[in-house]
């Protein structure tokens, strides 16, 4: 049996983009609910794949009928399916949000750049070829673009205007290092690649770090490479924040981990060891670390709300390329654990902070004053979002950071040097977090009027609190599932030969 | 503020290029140990399209299942049924134009992500230009005006040309789509009050688009693999061959030119839903 | 007989001018422009890659009856491929620059990126 069908998690919402521009015109509301209903069979899709994966290892599916290395191939591992999983949930509810709104001339357009966002993600996350990665990349930055630029206001134009800027430079360091591997081992299958690239010479090797970093920076929000989050995170729509705050995050990790570790990398004594000169885990770690400090400086000094939860979310990236650089198995565990909590709290902030500002001419931090009365359904929902990215106790972040802080002391010098940057800046993230709550309580009006409730808001906010909790308190399922990938993503042999059909490389 | 002498934006900018520029030039002039880009390629004996230009890649890859472990060493051994233009027939891929056969049918899953990014980025402008305002219209001269007539049925037949040819010689439907929306183009530079239905054309567009991925499903289907080839490829060489390149080389020409017009529309007289 | 090396370190010298361009220029299609550039610059790099002195296009023809069993008789057929989705992309992303230039331009009536600066309340 072959498992080629795993392509429609990227065909069918590619085919719905299609179809749902003709059924749009005779109802605008048709392509809302094929949205909704495609991100439905695409998250029962992959979780079926996901347990198919965990009791067969990885698979991989074959496009146009030729064999890796030729051809293209999706690859199917534990790793990848779980965050696409995670995607698609966090797409799902935020397209529940784009539902709840009245139709205009754009639902089906925004309709159709959803499906695409999704077949993007779906094809970052599966593709086994690295040119397709390209590609996917392409078509996921650009989906980007537009989605920030749906406002057309001048914030939300420059925003989107960065961020086309350093995607399209980001794509020519991208092509250069593309070509630099084709060149040099005259094949783009990631596997394969990740196979020889310990043949190339050093410095042909930093050359291809260098382009890596080049293109991936600026999708991870990285110091200083994520001047454009403040606009576009600012003049975006509320469902496009969710997008972009989690799902984005978590497809650049991704494309991170693959291209960092799967392809330079190879697994040592259970640590990766990057198979060029310099020590290019360090020079991750410093960059991370700087722009965690550079963000919590960005996030401590704003006034408006969705810069503090913009620049959080580039403090938090910054912790996972952390906890990627010590490249361990336990600090890929934290990672994974930081990257569910950054996707689904991040989700909930937005959204509840959204709905709790609602009114308010300014939307700075003043305006959540007294938002507890107002509202209190999604002032709570804001304060379980925020202390899980704290880490307060049983809460997933919580978790995660203790898993980050112990693998770091446990890691050689430097790392336990700069896990104090990843110390401070939860101690800075813990003061802004709770001054936004501290708000919340206060109230300075006598007659605090309660807002509309609006269901959809609250049932997408429930769907990813649920999830959030039921991960929060089974420890235990939470720690088997998180395990499991990062066996995953630590087994670098195994990718390789499922892929290239070779059984004993050693 | 007035612009000084010592510019340190640029300055900066300057020190980064160099610093840059000399890093990124090392790796080819680099003398020490490992593979590094060869100063001149003398043949593709170490590229995997060297099975793409002997259009033997099925071979190749069963090859290397049945020497398992011993990765490096099955390429060179593969048996070699190279393609002879005029005589084979039913090869691997039908095109005769390699480049063809590459993007259609060895990673023809590029073009469908190809296909998404030109429409993901019309959509985008569609989406930007909602509620512009169109530009003052201005009348051009007779002359422009009677011999852009003349040219445009002559410019959409080359475009056409160029997607039904695209297996046989360079070109094929992005080209061709482009040269078609040239014509469209041409239209709205010489005669001021031309204008079309964006409507029309986006369904064309878009039923184009789900034709092809509807194909790609049918490959998967019929042949167990998205995109897979399930119509005879004829004669290598040949107007009458490789008929699914044909169909969809065709549809992505009529997708492109739809949509690279429409672009334009939208870029020229703001998005209108008419 | 041209060295390979050649086509290398000119698409790196205008991948080069292109990032400065970036870096420097403040009129926003100006910028455009400079990273159209650097998309350029990585193409001639990939076609570069698939050159092969005396050889001919990689299309069958009278001419060019039949693929070498080393393939040195043609120039590397994937680079091509590759260009040709590159250029499309680029495209893409051009026409989008294109178009939030001109929305840009009609909020500011300016391009200069300096003068967008409206008082940013943090």
């Amino acid at each position: 049996m072959s498992y080629n069908s795993a392509i429609l998690l990227i065909a069918a919402p590619l085919l719905m983009a299609f179809l749902s521009f003709i059924l749009g015109i005779f109802n605008k509301r048709i392509p809302a609910i094929l949205l909704v209903l495609t991100l439905s069979f695409n998250f029962y899709f992959s979780t079926y794949l996901l347990t198919l994966v965990s009791s067969k290892g990885v698979l991989v599916s074959v496009i146009s009928g030729f064999e890796p290395p030729f051809g293209i191939n999706l690859v199917l591992t534990y790793f990848s399916l779980l965050l696409l999983s995670l995607i698609y949930l966090i797409i799902l509810s935020a397209s529940v949000v784009f539902v709840s709104k009245k139709t205009d001339e754009n639902t089906v357009k925004v309709a159709t750049l959803l499906f695409l966002f999704t077949a993007a993600a779906s094809g970052l996350l599966l593709t086994g070829d690295i040119f397709n990665m390209f590609v996917f990349f392409e078509i996921f930055a650009v989906a980007n673009i537009s989605l920030i630029s749906l406002k057309k206001n001048k914030t939300s134009l420059k925003g989107s205007f960065k961020y086309l800027l350093l995607s399209s430079i980001g794509s020519a360091f991208l092509l250069f290092g593309i070509g630099m591997i084709y060149g040099t081992l005259g094949t783009l299958n990631i596997a394969e690649i990740g196979l020889r690239f310990y043949e190339l010479s050093p410095l042909t090797g930093a050359f291809i770090f260098i382009m890596f970093l080049g293109a991936i920076l600026s999708e991870t929000e990285t110091f200083p490479f994520n001047f454009w989050i403040t606009d576009s995170y600012k003049g975006a729509r509320n469902f496009v924040n969710i997008l972009l705050g989690s799902a984005s995050s978590v497809a650049a990790l991704y494309i991170f981990f693959r291209l960092f570790f799967t392809i330079i990398g190879y697994p040592i004594n259970n640590r990766y060891e990057f198979l060029i000169s310099m020590d290019a885990r360090l020079i991750i770690a410093l960059i991370s670390a700087i722009s965690v400090i550079v963000s919590e400086i960005g996030a401590l000094s704003s006034k408006s709300v969705k810069r503090i939860l913009a620049f959080s979310s580039a403090s938090q990236m910054g912790m996972i390329l952390f906890a990627f650089s010590i490249s361990d198995f336990n600090s890929f565990s934290a990672a994974l654990t930081l990257i569910f909590n950054l996707s689904l709290s991040k989700a909930i902030l937005f959204l509840s902070s959204h709905e709790i500002m609602k009114g308010a001419k300014e939307k700075n931090i003043e305006s959540f004053t007294g938002g507890l009365g107002r509202n209190p359904v999604f002032s709570a929902l804001f304060i379980f979002g925020s202390l899980s990215m704290v880490g307060f106790p049983l809460t997933l972040g919580f978790y995660g950071k203790i898993s980050l802080v112990a693998s770091a002391v446990s890691a050689s010098g430097y790392f336990s040097i700069l896990v104090f940057v990843i110390l401070l800046a939860s101690a800075a993230e813990l003061f802004y977090y709770f001054r936004l709550m501290h708000k919340l309580f206060v109230s300075e009006q006598n007659h605090t009027e309660k807002t509309k409730m609006n269901w959809f808001y609250a049932a997408s906010g429930s769907l990813l609190l649920a999830v959030m909790i039921i991960l929060a308190l089974m420890p235990k399922f939470t720690e088997r599932i998180v395990s499991s990938a990062a066996g995953d993503m630590m087994d670098k042999t195994t990718y390789i030969e499922r892929v290239l059909k070779a059984e004993d490389l050693k | 503020m007035r612009e000084t002498s010592f510019n340190t934006g640029k300055f900066f900018a300057l020190i980064i290029v160099a610093v840059l520029g000399i890093f990124m030039i090392s790796p080819f002039f680099d003398t020490g140990s490992g593979k590094k880009i060869s100063p001149r390629l003398e043949n593709l004996k170490d590229r995997v399209s060297l099975h793409y230009g002997l259009k033997n890649v099925n071979d190749a890859s069963k090859n290397i299942e049945e020497c398992q472990g011993d990765y490096y060493t099955c390429r060179e051994g593969v048996k070699c049924n190279n393609v002879i233009y005029k005589e084979t027939a039913d090869a691997e891929t039908g095109p005769a134009n390699l480049v063809t056969s590459i993007v259609l049918d060895y990673r023809a899953f590029d073009t469908l992500g190809e296909i998404t990014v030109l429409f993901i980025s019309i959509l985008g402008v569609a989406l930007l230009m909602t509620g512009f305002p169109a530009l003052p219209v201005k009348n051009e001269s007779m002359i422009q005006s009677a011999g852009a007539k003349f040219l445009v049925p002559i410019i959409m037949l080359v475009g056409i040309y160029i997607f039904l040819h695209g297996h046989l010689t360079p070109g094929g439907g992005f080209p061709g789509g482009a040269v078609i929306a040239t014509g469209f183009l041409l239209m709205f530079m010489t005669s001021g009050d031309y204008n079309f239905r964006s409507r029309r054309f986006k369904t064309v567009e878009t039923a184009a688009g789900t034709i092809i991925v509807a194909l790609a499903i049918a490959g998967l289907i019929f042949k167990d693999s998205f995109f897979a080839n399930f119509l005879p490829n004829g004669r290598l060489g040949d107007l009458f061959s490789s008929f699914l390149i044909v169909i969809i080389y065709s549809l992505i020409g009529i997708k492109v030119g739809s949509e690279l017009s429409v672009g334009l529309r939208n870029l020229y007289t703001g998005e209108k839903d008419d | 007989m041209i060295d390979n090396r050649l086509i290398y370190v000119m698409s790196l010298l205008l991948f080069l001018v292109g990032l400065y361009g970036v870096l420097t220029r403040k009129n926003i299609l100006k910028m455009l422009v400079a990273v159209s550039i650097m998309e350029t610059a990585a193409n001639i790099f990939l076609i570069g890659l698939g050159y092969i002195s005396n050889s001919s296009a990689p299309i069958l023809s009278e001419s060019l009856k039949q693929v070498n069993l080393l393939g040195s008789n043609i120039s590397d057929p994937l680079p091509h491929s590759l260009v040709l989705t590159a250029i499309v992309i680029g495209v893409g992303t051009t026409a989008l620059g294109i178009a939030i230039a001109v929305r840009l331009y009609s909020h500011y009536r300016t391009l200069n990126i300096n003068k967008m600066g409206d008082k940013d309340e943090l």
